[in-house]
């Protein structure tokens, strides 16, 4: 009976140490795994970051950013909370030996919080797209403009006081994305005037550059990069001006429809529906296209296009009546009524909006070197907001992963997650009609408060301690190496 | 060793050991429970891990006792029909008796028999001790019956089933023993009690503790001491050894069966250890004294589960209920400690600190005594609770025990932390596995979902969830085979409509006795961590 007795408890012990163990790691998946090789990976990354994940409502035991490998294929509903923050929901889907990257996920916070800018009330503000300046005007005379620093929040008149161009009244400006210079005609009693203004810190370098203007310009454009070089079309022709050498080329290109700059180089659509392709100095040129039948489709008999080239493949035209189409198929896009285009060139992509509706012109596709399941290879037009009163202005942001809408009375944030219509959330009110300006790199949208007209501004994303940018996918993916 | 088996009037050290022991089974008992609910609730995947191990733990525990209780049952069956007075008197010639035992060899049907090959183990034991049995002739049995107040009926009945018993009632001395305060009415009702079952026995007996303010008190240690005191002055005034005296103390209302006596004279006699031992019957209702319904019994049975189960671990034997030793013994080590909440097992810690880790429990292969319930249901839970809460005492000797093994040079190391470690783990687990298995599991395994480190975790989360309510419905289902175990066999003329009956009441019935058990032990244990004790003085 006693060796029976010690010779059952040893079974029992042994088994005990044995298949304990063996039953905790089968219950947690680390022997008979239930996952296959074939599984896909979800990545999260937000800002700000430390945010709760839960997948099909249950919690992951890290927060964002955060890598979730192992997942089967299928489609899981995601959510991302952070405390004071909106949670960020998403149905997303999972591909074997793929990843689902969500590396810009934004958490929109409960309230916004702006901050105030200037004690003075203005009157209208005046966005420079992609520029660090901004224009902002307490009255119509030369004498009521500033230009506003984003970098150093400073604010600098465009002229001294005692100015003799004090009481010149601006009647028109002309501007040029991610340049810091406006041309502005300015009118006295007796004169009427262009002039030059180079917005540095610190400093507004105003110059008089009339006489290069001996009519009244249909179009100005210049290059950002080349700032020294001018262009005013007018009647069919091309002037260059040369700020350097302080020339006037008249002429310098003429029977145009259209022209438009980019990378150091003028586009111009000839009267017979040509696009060329020439440098400053007119050399090099080189046709883009030239189809007579499609020219004609697509531009018409008359009217000038502005030409805006997204890289030297994929050119857009766009004219006054807001007809917009492209060089590549599908040629044309919107008949008439487009207000404005962004392009963002990282993910070669154009946002593009007309008075109620706002889309996005996807040239990825052609750009890949597999083929995204279930879909083809021509560009694709997704249309994310079709509630719009009086959308006036429109920007890219946070690296093309979300875009900011100004419509009437108010400023929205989108997040173009899919393909589909997306959910605004609205950032500040603002005055009807009145504009914004956004700055990508700092993440800072300024606006003139409706209630006292002050300059205020909202960070869309706050900036983080220690860390420029969130953990993107490649980062996350050289850490695990 | 000489020892004080008291918590009472200590000092310095002793006083600051004897809490420390008292706080330390309960203390870890609730840490247990609420810390495995905190922790299923907090981080159910932790919590499930613990679980896992637990309920793992707690089924190779109930296949152990499973194991014994079956062999338990079978041994008991194995000598059901045992002539103990037979085999009693072959012990007194054995050199005839071998030769009979011999014989009884020859017949094809009798090399089967287990019993007879147990029993000449048990001679051949016996004889290699070079100890020879003592006289059956000169052999008493003295029965205490111990109450605060007489109940005439209940000592009728116990009295009764002695008397029916299979060993010779005259050779049986009873003693009845009540608090001094009982009144006159009853004592003159006692008294006629006695008389009438005086011819019957060898003698039969009545003491009244003595009415003098001392710390003996009217409560129930103090009451069988006293009887035992008495008895020893009146078998020494019979020129009687108390060597020759086994003792048993039955509570009122307690039913004997008939081989009870026989069993235990036979194995008084056969036991080297006759004078360093007690002896226990196996925790397993015989049906014959069954008075109760099914009812009745499996909430006893069940409230009782813990208690049998550690009772039948071979390795864990202690006295708890319904047990013997020899008079000499009980005087030696200085009778039952009069300020025990539980004297039933804190004589056997006396004795095993007084023998130096030298006393054992012997056990008797027979029917334990039942004690029948007369209340209503209502009135059932009550009593069944009170009697759980005495029983549950028992954790009172724990820091008794564990002060005296600190300064007890001549008990083993190794018996002093096995002893030790078993006694906590007995009391520690009858409180807390019913919490663990049926109540913490619920939320590792309802929770465990909630959250994921990876995707193995992800998916398993269902594995998880599986394997704990397998696991609970296993222990589960296991108690309950331990239970019926316990139980005797219903011996309906309808067996099929009586297994029905008994596992649909057994079911529900079952699982409130094991709880109520465990609570019994909780409420003992939380009421020690306050300092409050429940032996008689407090």
């Amino acid at each position: 009976m006693l060796y029976f007795r010690k010779v059952t408890l040893l079974i029992l012990t042994a088994t005990y140490l044995i298949f304990c163990p063996l039953l905790i790691l089968f219950a947690f998946g680390r022997i008979a795994k239930p996952v296959r090789d074939s599984s896909g990976l979800i990545f999260l990354s937000t800002n700000p970051p430390g945010a709760k994940i839960f997948l099909e409502g249950r919690r992951f035991s890290e927060k964002t950013p955060a890598g979730l490998k192992g997942m089967l294929a299928g489609t899981y509903d995601l959510v991302v909370s952070l405390d004071g923050y909106k949670p960020w929901r998403n149905k997303i889907q999972v591909f074997p030996n793929l990843a689902s990257v969500f590396d810009k996920i934004i958490l929109v916070p409960e309230s916004w919080k702006s901050k105030e800018l200037s004690n003075g009330s203005f009157l209208q503000l005046t966005s420079l797209p992609g520029s660090r300046f901004f224009i902002l005007n307490q009255g119509s005379q030369l004498r009521d403009y500033y230009s506003f620093d984003s970098e150093n929040e400073e604010l600098t008149p465009f002229i001294r006081p005692g100015s003799n161009l004090a009481h010149f009244e601006v009647a028109a400006l002309h501007q040029v994305e991610e340049s810091s210079q406006v041309i502005f005609e300015a009118r006295s009693s007796a004169d009427s005037k262009y002039f030059l203004a180079n917005l540095e810190k610190g400093y507004v370098n105003i110059k008089d550059v009339s006489r290069f203007f001996p009519g009244k310009p249909g179009h100005i454009l210049w290059d950002p990069e080349a700032g020294d070089y001018l262009f005013t079309f007018s009647q069919g022709s091309l002037n260059k001006i040369d700020l350097a050498a302080y020339a006037l080329e008249e002429n310098y290109l003429d029977n145009l429809r259209g022209y438009g700059l980019f990378n150091r180089s003028i586009y111009v659509l000839k009267d017979i529906n040509t696009l060329l392709r020439l440098d400053y100095n007119r050399n090099n040129q080189r046709v883009i296209f030239d189809d007579p039948i499609l020219g004609n489709f697509l531009f018409g008999q008359e009217g000038f296009f502005e030409v805006k080239p997204l890289d030297d493949k994929i050119i857009f035209f766009i004219n006054q009546e807001g007809k917009l189409v492209s060089n590549l198929s599908p040629n044309r896009w919107v008949e008439k009524g487009v207000r404005g285009l962004e392009f963002h060139l990282q993910t070669k992509r154009a946002l593009f909006w007309i008075k109620d509706l706002a889309a996005v012109i996807d040239y990825r596709p052609l750009f890949l070197n597999e083929a995204r399941p279930l879909s083809s290879a021509l560009p694709k037009r997704y249309t994310f907001y079709t509630q719009g009163k009086d959308i006036t202005q429109g920007f890219w942001a946070y690296q093309g992963a979300y875009a900011v809408l100004n419509d009437s009375d108010r400023v929205l944030l989108f997040e173009l997650k899919d393909e589909n219509e997306a959910s605004p959330e609205e950032i500040v009110k603002i005055s009807k009609g009145s504009a914004v300006h956004y700055r990508e790199s700092l993440k800072k949208l300024y606006y003139l408060n409706p209630a006292d007209n002050k300059l205020n501004c909202v960070e869309i994303i706050p900036a983080q301690q220690g860390r420029k940018e969130p953990l993107s996918f490649k980062e996350y993916l050289n850490s695990k190496n | 060793m000489e020892f004080k088996f008291s918590h009472q009037d200590l000092t310095g050290a002793q006083r600051f050991w004897q809490r420390f022991f008292e706080i330390l089974s309960p203390a870890l008992s609730w840490a247990v429970i609420l810390g495995a609910i905190i922790l299923g609730l907090v981080k159910p995947l932790t919590a499930s891990v613990f679980i896992l191990a637990f309920d793992f733990y707690l089924i190779l525990h109930f296949t152990y006792m499973i194991i014994f209780f079956i062999f338990i049952r079978s041994r008991i069956n194995l000598e059901a029909k045992t002539d103990w007075l037979y085999r009693a008197r072959g012990l007194n010639r054995i050199y005839d008796y071998w030769k009979e035992l011999n014989e009884l060899e020859t017949n094809p049907q009798a090399k089967q028999d287990l019993s007879l090959a147990i029993h000449r183990n048990e001679l051949r034991i016996l004889e290699k001790s070079k100890q020879k049995a003592p006289y059956l002739e000169d052999l008493q049995h003295l029965v205490i019956i111990a109450a605060e107040s007489p109940d005439l009926d209940k000592l009728s009945q116990t009295i009764d089933s002695l008397i029916r018993s299979n060993f010779p009632s005259i050779k049986i001395t009873v003693i009845l023993a009540f608090a001094y305060g009982t009144q006159e009415h009853l004592r003159s009702d006692t008294g006629r009690l006695i008389e009438k079952y005086r011819d019957k026995l060898s003698e039969a007996l009545v003491v009244y503790c003595p009415d003098k303010p001392s710390r003996e008190s009217q409560k129930q240690p103090a009451i069988t001491n006293c009887a035992a005191r008495e008895a020893l002055k009146y078998f020494k005034a019979k020129k009687i050894p108390p060597e020759k005296v086994i003792v048993s103390c039955f509570e009122p209302g307690a039913k004997v069966s008939a081989d009870y006596l026989s069993c235990l004279t036979y194995r008084f006699m056969v036991s080297p250890y006759r004078q360093a031992a007690c002896f226990q019957p196996m925790p397993v209702y015989d049906y014959s004294i069954l008075s109760g319904s099914i009812f009745r019994t499996t909430l006893n049975a069940g409230a009782s589960f813990s208690q049998l189960i550690e009772a039948a671990n071979p390795d864990n034997l202690a006295s708890f209920s319904s047990y013997s030793l020899s008079l000499a013994v009980l005087a030696e080590v200085g009778y039952w400690p009069p300020d025990s909440a539980s004297m039933d097992t804190a004589i056997f810690w006396k004795a095993f600190i007084y023998f130096n880790g030298g006393f054992k429990v012997i056990p008797l292969y027979i029917g334990y005594p039942v004690k029948v319930f007369g209340q209503g249901r209502l009135g059932l839970f009550r009593e069944l609770y009170r009697q759980k809460q005495e029983q549950a005492k028992a954790v009172e000797d724990f820091p008794i025990v564990m002060r005296a093994f600190l300064k007890a040079p001549r008990i083993p190391l190794t018996k002093k932390i096995v002893s030790a470690s078993k006694l906590l783990q007995a009391q520690f687990l009858s409180s807390i596995w019913p919490f663990l298995l049926f109540i913490a599991g619920w939320f590792p395994a309802l929770l465990s979902g909630r959250e994921f480190s990876d995707a193995a975790t992800y998916y398993s989360a269902p594995r998880i969830t599986f394997l704990i309510f397998s696991l609970m419905i296993i222990g589960m289902v296991m108690s309950l085979v331990l239970t019926k175990l316990v139980l005797p066999q219903n011996k309906s003329e309808n067996k099929a409509f009586a297994k029905i009956t008994d596992a649909l009441i057994l079911v529900p019935v079952a699982l409130t006795g094991i709880f109520l058990q465990s609570l019994a032990a909780l409420t003992v244990g939380t009421r020690l961590i306050f300092g409050r004790r429940n032996s008689s003085y407090e």
